[in-house]
């Protein structure tokens, strides 16, 4: 679990707490109207249980406590069949205030306060004939209450730090660092010293802990903040600065004292083994509280206490580096913080949960609401772009100059209504790639090969829609990835390669695209295998010239790997054709390339938005269309270009020394029959298109009209599938035009005229 | 209002048709169709209504009826089923229908051809025999798929 995953764990928490306390109160209200039945206390149990469920499982500790309790309380009621007292009905009501604010001070990131004890002891005394919740009551330090936290936030980080590592290797770590510590401590002064030592360490631990305890749930409930921190060093020095200044006005800094005057309550007493959650942090407290105790007592359990403090501390510490930056390498970089740790000055230790508390002080607000209505909203406010267009286009005609300025403005606000109401469907890619990297660590383990994830650029925002539809195909990709190219570890060494297969995924982003590429180091899979392959399952013939793109593009043809493949060396890299179809179905598209060097590398580009483009109105005949402006790089008029003619029969045309088909959208269309012969120059405007990775060429429209942003509307059923069109455009003057995408238009044709001259394609008349 | 039983009637090539009211968006009288290119000849294009993009049939051609070229008074007949639009060029809209369930008898087995495999159910009107559209059909574009036979069994009620 990382820094944003956390936060938006919390956030869903929150809200949800929230839904249940409204339901809770209702429950609460209808017991002074009727006399309750059973399930209405079950009912009310039930909701508690819950909450306390996901309290303790995002280590509040606090919370789940009190919810805990609040619970007992619940039963013990429930149990006697007692009706509700109007004290019982006020004490719930206080208790479900008292959630409230609990909830309320985590999303505003406040420390929460330990009001709830009172609370516990009036529900305790309201049913202290009650024998039995007493007993399984869950202790709780009321003023080191902030151990607590830090022993659950430990819990949660050696557990969770390692994000990579198997369980095995997580306990082989935890083992090394309590080691590291171990020799570390044999080396130190006599007992005295220790003590003092031992002091020390519980004064900073506190300190720590109380910081830790804030900071990491603030830390991971405000990502954009924690982003902002690792991405500059300096606003951390600055913080620095702050806390060598002395500004540290938390109220935690004043329980420092109270705790480091050893002032525990032996609470172990009360601790129960059966104890269901937190029974690391249990582990922990005891570790403190024995210790405290037995200060003077044995060599032994002092060397051991501070072992384990330290190892505390150095996970304490590696919280504070590791956390935020990407955990790829945490768990190299967490042995080495435990043998930096000792140098290390206090200060520094605590600088980056203090500087998180100053730059982070609220959660982001944040309200659920269903995609169905943002998409509601989406549509109106896409309606409203249209109209604003059909505005725009005849403000001219305006008479009345403040109409005129007005329709004006409006129009700037129209336009950013439409960004920040298309940025109402963009979501991270963090939750992809996490599943991702499961999916890697746990094929890795499968096929026993040692394969590295690296993945950067996971904060990539992109529309709902596809980030929803994105896993599938990148799954699928990884496997076969892992499955064909990386190869296991005696094949890796007898190549000379690093034991561990890297398989590195990186998304590149680009104003209104994305790239994501997947790399790995395995064995390659060059133009020549794949030629090889292709001709082998009679994709192509043994003598056709193909362009390389072309060649590795039939990775992806349906034909072109099977399962019962056997004698090649493309074995595997099945079910690319499938990867491929469900890329294209969100508008993208998938490449492939090789090298012995570079390994193997699949771009998958991406549109960020599926609802709006750039896009150049053209015209044709009476017809007017649009293409996207990403596929156009320049214009041409006729006088400013030659047209050659090649063989007698290809027109082409130079543009900066790049020899380009020139083609006719007419024809592309079907609108015009090709011209009988040649001709040296052309009519209207010529478009040079060239997508990265694609032949370009120069297609000839008569004029273009117009640029404008358009939204997408999606084609009917009946006109979805048709190759070239990918949707309309409703333009300034309400009228609906076709968008082209038009290297698929020319594809297309390439792939009529290839079957035609073969013979064996048919082709539909026009 | 009880809808179940009303039919909005059209005409096309002088034959009526109808089409369940409550299949029916709206009905508009004139609207520019832009061309779609590599659509077969019964599409006719699209048109914007209301921020949809909504395809539009030429149904006379869909029907594979022959060409009468009184092109006087086009309607479109904007459809709805399941969530999917579509547009309907028709000769002319006529009227709202009230034909109770008894009058509707399937569509004659023995013929798949033209308007037939868009048929749900024919209806004997005082004046004339009406077919009514399945607007379900009629949005399962695919011109190859074979026409569907079935409930040959009731036919010859």
């Amino acid at each position: 679990m990382d820094v944003s995953e956390f936060r938006q764990i919390v956030e869903i928490f929150v809200q949800d707490t929230d839904e249940k306390l409204t339901q809770f109160e209702k429950l609460i209200l209808n017991l002074k109207n009727s006399n309750p039945s059973e399930q209405h206390w079950d009912s009310m149990c039930r909701l508690i249980k819950n909450l306390k469920g996901s309290a303790a499982a995002l280590g509040f500790s606090e919370l789940a406590h009190f919810t805990h309790q609040l619970e007992q309380f619940l039963q013990s009621i429930k149990s006697r069949h007692s009706n509700s007292s109007p004290a019982t009905q006020e004490l719930l009501v206080e208790a479900k205030e008292f959630i409230r604010n609990q909830i309320d001070n985590l999303k505003s990131g406040k420390n929460t306060n330990s009001a709830g004890e009172t609370l516990i002891l009036a529900m305790q005394r309201a049913h202290n004939t009650q024998t039995q919740y007493q007993t399984i009551e869950l202790p709780r330090p009321p003023v080191a209450g902030d151990i607590w936290f830090v022993g659950d936030d430990l819990k949660a980080e050696l557990f969770e730090l390692p994000e990579m590592p198997t369980p095995l290797g997580e306990d082989d770590h935890r083992h090394n660092l309590l080691k590291t510590n171990e020799q570390e401590s044999i080396t130190a002064s006599p007992i005295v010293a220790k003590i003092a030592a031992i002091q020390e360490e519980i004064a900073r631990l506190t300190l720590l802990a109380a910081q830790v305890n804030h900071s990491t749930v603030q830390a991971a409930t405000v990502q954009p903040e924690t982003a902002k921190l690792v991405a500059a060093p300096d606003a951390i020095q600055e913080q620095n600065e702050v806390v060598t200044n002395g500004q540290q006005t938390d109220s935690s800094w004043q329980q420092i004292p109270t705790v480091s005057s050893g002032d525990f309550e032996p609470q172990a007493n009360t601790l129960s083994s059966a104890e269901p959650y937190s029974n690391e942090s249990m582990h922990f407290s005891w570790t403190e509280q024995d210790s405290v105790e037995v200060l003077s007592a044995t060599q032994e359990q002092a060397d051991a206490f501070i072992a384990n403090t330290q190892a505390i501390q150095a996970v304490v510490n590696s919280v504070t580096p590791a956390k935020l930056e990407n955990n790829e390498t945490q768990l190299r970089n967490e042995g080495q913080t435990v043998e930096s740790d000792k140098a290390q000055d206090p200060n520094s230790e605590m600088t980056l949960p203090i500087a998180l508390q100053n730059s982070v002080s609220t959660t982001e607000d944040s309200v659920k609401v269903s995609l169905n209505r943002v998409d509601t909203l989406l549509k109106f406010i896409n309606e409203m772009v249209i109209l604003q267009g059909i505005l725009d286009e005849n403000r001219n005609e305006i008479e009345n100059p403040l109409l005129k300025k007005s329709v004006l403005q409006m129009s700037k606000i129209v336009r950013e209504l439409q960004e920040v109401s298309t940025s109402l469907r963009m979501v991270n890619l963090k939750p992809v790639f996490s599943k991702l990297q499961r999916l890697i660590r746990e094929s890795s383990l499968r096929l026993n090969k040692e394969i590295d994830a690296k993945i950067t650029g996971e904060t990539t925002e992109i529309d709902k829609t596809i980030a929803d539809k994105l896993y599938e195909p990148l799954a699928g990709l990884t496997r076969t990835i892992m499955d064909s190219a990386l190869e296991n570890f005696e094949q890796r060494s007898r190549s000379g390669k690093p034991r561990v297969g890297t398989v590195s995924v990186n998304v590149l982003s680009q104003a209104r695209s994305i790239v994501i590429e997947i790399r790995d180091d395995g064995k390659d899979f060059t133009t020549e295998m794949i030629r090889a392959k292709a001709i082998e399952r009679g994709l192509i013939s043994a003598f056709e010239q193909l362009p390389e793109e072309k060649i590795r593009a039939l990775i992806f043809h349906v034909g072109f790997s099977t399962k019962s493949s056997e004698s090649s060396v493309a074995q595997g890299w099945t079910g690319l054709h499938e990867i491929a179809t469900q890329i294209e179905s969100l508008n993208g598209r998938i490449e492939f390339n090789s090298s012995r060097e570079q390994g193997n590398c699949f771009r998958i580009l991406l549109p960020r938005s599926i609802t709006v483009i750039d896009g150049l109105v053209v015209k044709l005949g009476r017809e007017r269309y649009v293409v996207a402006k990403s596929q156009v790089i320049e214009s041409l008029r006729p006088h400013e270009i030659d047209v050659k003619i090649l063989h007698g029969q290809t027109e082409v045309i130079n543009v900066r020394g790049q020899t380009l088909p020139l083609l006719y959208l007419s024809q592309l269309l079907k609108k015009a029959p090709p011209p009988s012969r040649p001709r040296a120059t052309f009519d209207g405007v010529a478009l040079v298109v060239h997508e990265e990775s694609k032949p370009p060429f120069a297609l000839v429209v008569d004029d273009i009209i117009s640029q404008q942003r358009v939204v997408i509307k999606t084609l009917g059923n009946e006109l979805k599938n048709i190759a070239g069109l990918c949707g309309a455009a409703v333009l300034g003057d309400g009228k609906p035009a076709i968008i082209l995408d038009l290297n698929e238009l020319v594809n297309n044709q390439n792939d009529e005229k290839s079957k035609n001259k073969h013979g064996n394609g048919v082709h539909k008349a026009a | 209002m009880q809808l179940n039983d009303h039919y909005m009637a059209f005409t096309v090539a002088n034959e009526q048709y109808a089409i369940a009211l409550g299949n029916i968006r709206e009905v508009i009288t004139s609207s520019e169709i832009i061309p779609v290119p590599f659509t077969p000849e019964f599409i006719l294009g699209i048109l914007h209504r209301r921020g949809q993009v909504i395809t539009v049939l030429d149904l006379r051609k869909r029907f594979s009826l022959p060409e009468t070229g009184d092109k006087s008074d086009h309607s479109i007949l904007i459809i709805e089923d399941n969530g999917q639009i579509l547009g309907l060029l028709v000769d002319s809209v006529d009227c709202v229908l009230k034909l109770e369930q008894e009058r509707l008898a399937p569509p004659p087995s023995y013929t798949n051809a033209g308007v037939m495999r868009f048929a749900d159910r024919v209806a004997q009107t005082d004046r004339q025999f009406v077919v009514i559209l399945s607007s379900e059909k009629l949005f399962s574009i695919d011109e190859t798929s074979a026409p569907v036979l079935e409930r040959s069994a009731t036919a010859i009620a």
